[in-house]
């Protein structure tokens, strides 16, 4: 997030909105807003997912598919005796069947067939529910599988701001854990120079010799990885001198000395801590989140901490007397940067 | 001139955006006229309840006279009406029922104006969608002046409010939004009309410090000033601050002043003091970096002109027309349509020293050029006296429209309210940034 420069009678609010707009849109690219995402979720279902709909169609089609299961045993009602038919044949029915009745007792049968037609309505009606039932199911299932795609996609999005947010968040301790003249440091930092102190001291008693130092310039981010010893041990041995390694440290770190050169507490963080692969370390992604994101980058870069100490105490590093290592950093690094690629050696 | 100011509710005590923009137009036009309050012996606007006595009383210059209200608001009875009427076809009786179900029904009222119309040369008429402002216009439409404070909600749509637009003498409108939303649903753009608004009692020195020291708040802040409720988009602005607390800023809170009728998020940096004194919110407002503006329906927001008097920029719901086009005529207030464009909004302005100094004395400026007491006094007292001449020389004839007849009224064929204002013009006036040279000349 960029600051603006703004002059109060030249303050123009649709400009201002606009430039806003255009930003957001350069952030998002062609990322949906979440307005977007949560109304294509919403719209979707509710479009095209009508379980009522599915339901009654289905329903219907099962009603059709199955006409014959439903007559297979057909309809026993009270009066099904009596109108099976007219007529003389009818009258010839009713004749034998009184007859019948006098000789053989039918309601039994009449009755077995009553309960046989309501359990045949039962089954019909259990069938029915049933597969509604299931028609249900498949609906959310369907619904559940949607929503779980749209909650992949959060995630993914989700994700992706907890990387800025991290990035964030180091770029911001960067800035704002050594801010000048406060002496805010951070544990981590302080233990880091308690370290580098003791290894100090060790060097100085073991190395009393008074012969001309020669030193190699360091390279943060080009030494091989397995180097840390050797880096830390390099740290140190700059660190014994008082303010040269400070500003090396500095120069030897690209993005830190960036940052150097910008903002008092970075070139701060940066002399103040001589292990120069941690220095290495611990300044990049404060440079990749000020590259690759724009709100860290412009988080950190306009930062009211750092932009107000940039802007309240800006000759500080520069005129303050080079008693004072960390003060005298970005002086430092300037000096080195112009001697950058010339030699490896500095001095005493 | 002898002035009659017509509103649902008057007092002291009863706060609420036209009643209180009635009180002071009132308090303001009662220094060059005769003004008389006509008024409901309501104070509770949900269930028009009489709790004052109908009296009459005065008030420093100011005659008030109270009203009984025929009967209280039925809350099933309203909803019942206002479901057939917003969302379906319906009726001119349908809506006239509505409108009575919804109050303050004060017949003794309208009988009144009715009466002693002759005695009065005006009656200003405040919210056009109670009872007293369409029963009144109706009773004394010759010599009605309306102040609408409408705002783009469903009541807008119902056809019985264009005939008092249509009707009335003239009208006096907050916002260039508000004239082009009633020009566009009641057709009324003859009728003599004025863009005015409220000026506030701001006051000129503040104590930013004292106001800190009291609520015991020490760092950098947004105050939102106002009711605390869901409707004032106050939910919304609780989930983005949190948001932006928890994502970007590290030290800006939120300050919210005013009575609460939605449970406030417990949140470390968001600071509810309740109602509080006039002194108190002013110093709050000068302390603050900016006032955030959340609700989408205003006529016309009071605190924003508030703020604006003081010099603090606005940040405002930019799906509220009014807002976002006072914010571009002003320029001085930034708006928001999503969480991105709140984040970076606020961002700017919390960053950006220059910027709130920018739109702050842009503000400053606006409220001085258009809202303040002097301004808003001769935009009434001339289009009073605009009318007055307008009488003498007609002869103080007016011409009505034509009521609806008994079986035209019994027709169910109004469309949806809702409908209509889903049709309306939406965004912020696109020619009122800029009036033309020779309209500002005159």
């Amino acid at each position: 997030m960029s600051d603006f420069s703004i002059r109060a009678p030249s303050v123009d609010v649709e400009e201002i909105m606009r430039h806003i707009k255009t930003r957001i849109n350069d952030k998002r690219g062609v990322d949906y807003t979440e307005q977007q995402i949560q109304e294509l979720a919403t719209v979707k279902l509710e479009t095209f997912l009508d379980a009522n709909n599915i339901r009654s169609d289905l329903r219907e089609h099962y009603k059709r598919s199955r006409p014959a299961a439903k007559h297979l045993l057909g309809e026993f009602e009270d009066q099904t005796q009596a109108s099976l038919s007219r007529g003389f044949f009818g009258r010839f029915l009713t004749l034998v069947r009184k007859i019948l009745t006098r000789l053989l007792r039918l309601n039994p049968i009449i009755n077995a067939l009553h309960i046989q037609e309501k359990i045949n309505q039962s089954r019909h009606q259990n069938e029915l529910l049933n597969y509604e039932l299931l028609n249900n199911l498949v609906v959310e299932i369907t619904k559940l599988g949607i929503e779980v795609k749209n909650l992949k996609m959060q995630v993914v999005s989700l994700n992706s701001r907890l990387d800025f947010s991290e990035r964030r968040e180091r770029a911001l301790e960067n800035v704002v854990a050594y801010q000048p003249g406060t002496g805010r440091r951070d544990s981590k930092a302080t233990s880091r120079l308690d370290d580098a102190e003791s290894v100090e001291k060790k060097q100085d008693s073991a190395e009393t010799k008074p012969e001309p130092r020669r030193r190699r310039r360091r390279r943060g981010r080009r030494r091989p990885t397995g180097d840390y010893k050797s880096a830390t041990e390099t740290g140190t041995k700059e660190s014994a001198a008082s303010t040269p390694p400070a500003a090396e440290s500095a120069a030897s770190t690209p993005p830190a000395a960036e940052s150097a050169a910008s903002t008092p507490p970075a070139a701060e963080s940066a002399a103040s801590a001589p292990p120069a692969a941690e220095s290495a370390a611990s300044a990049p992604p404060a440079a990749e989140s000020a590259a690759s994101t724009p709100p860290a980058a412009e988080s950190a870069a306009s930062a009211p901490p750092a932009a107000e100490s940039a802007a309240s105490a800006p000759p500080a590093p520069e005129s303050a007397p080079s008693d004072n290592p960390a003060k005298e950093a970005p002086k430092a690094g300037a000096a080195t940067e112009s001697d950058h690629g010339d030699s490896d050696v500095v001095k005493p | 001139m002898k002035l009659a100011v017509v509103v649902q509710r008057y007092g002291a005590n009863i706060s609420g955006g036209a009643e209180l923009h009635a009180q002071y137009i009132t308090e303001q036009l009662s220094h060059h006229a005769d003004v008389t309050v006509l008024t409901t012996c309501a104070t509770d606007y949900i269930s028009w309840r009489n709790e004052l006595p109908a009296t009459k009383e005065q008030v420093g210059r100011v005659l008030v006279r109270r009203f009984p209200v025929h009967h209280e608001r039925n809350p099933e009875s309203f909803a019942r009406h206002s479901t057939r009427v917003f969302d379906r076809t319906h009726s001119i009786n349908d809506e006239l029922a509505w409108l009575d179900s919804e109050g303050p029904a004060s017949r003794a009222l309208i009988r009144y104006i009715r009466t002693n119309a002759e005695d009065f040369d005006f009656f200003i008429f405040f919210s056009y969608r109670y009872y007293h402002a369409f029963h009144g216009v109706l009773a004394a439409a010759h010599r009605a002046v309306l102040v609408p404070t409408a705002e783009r909600d469903a009541a807008l749509g119902l056809n019985i409010f264009g005939q008092i637009f249509r009707n009335a003498r003239a009208i006096m409108y907050n916002s260039f939004e508000e004239q082009i939303l009633i020009n566009a649903v009641s057709d009324n753009a003859h009728v003599p009309s004025v863009v005015v608004g409220v000026g506030s009692k701001v006051p000129q020195h503040t104590a930013p410090e004292r106001f800190r020291r009291k609520f015991k708040i020490d760092h950098p802040f947004i105050i939102y000033v106002g009711r605390v409720d869901a409707n004032k988009g106050c939910k919304q602005l609780f989930e983005y601050f949190i948001r932006y607390a928890t994502n970007v800023s590290g030290r800006l809170s939120l300050v919210l002043i005013g009575n609460s009728v939605l449970p406030i998020p417990a949140h470390e940096r968001i600071h509810h003091l309740g109602f509080t004194s006039d002194k108190d919110k002013f110093d709050g407002m000068a302390a603050a970096e900016l006032l955030v503006i959340p609700s989408q329906y205003e006529s016309l927001s009071m605190a924003t002109l508030e703020a604006w008097g003081l010099g603090r920029p606005v940040l405002a719901n930019g799906h509220c027309d009014v807002l976002k086009g006072q914010c571009l005529r002003s320029n001085a207030g930034l708006y928001y349509d999503n969480y991105e464009e709140f984040a970076e909004a606020l961002h700017a302005l919390e960053t950006s020293s220059p910027l709130r100094k920018g739109l702050g004395h842009n503000g400053r400026r606006f409220f001085s050029r258009h809202y303040a007491w002097p301004v808003i006094n001769r935009k009434y007292l001339t289009m009073l006296e605009r009318l007055k001449k307008h009488d003498v020389a007609t002869n103080g004839t007016h011409k009505l429209e034509k009521v609806p007849g008994w079986w035209t009224r019994r027709q169910r064929r109004l469309p949806p309210a809702n409908d209509i204002i889903k049709a309306l013009p939406t965004g912020p006036a696109p020619n009122a940034r800029r009036p033309p040279r020779n309209s500002r000349r005159r």
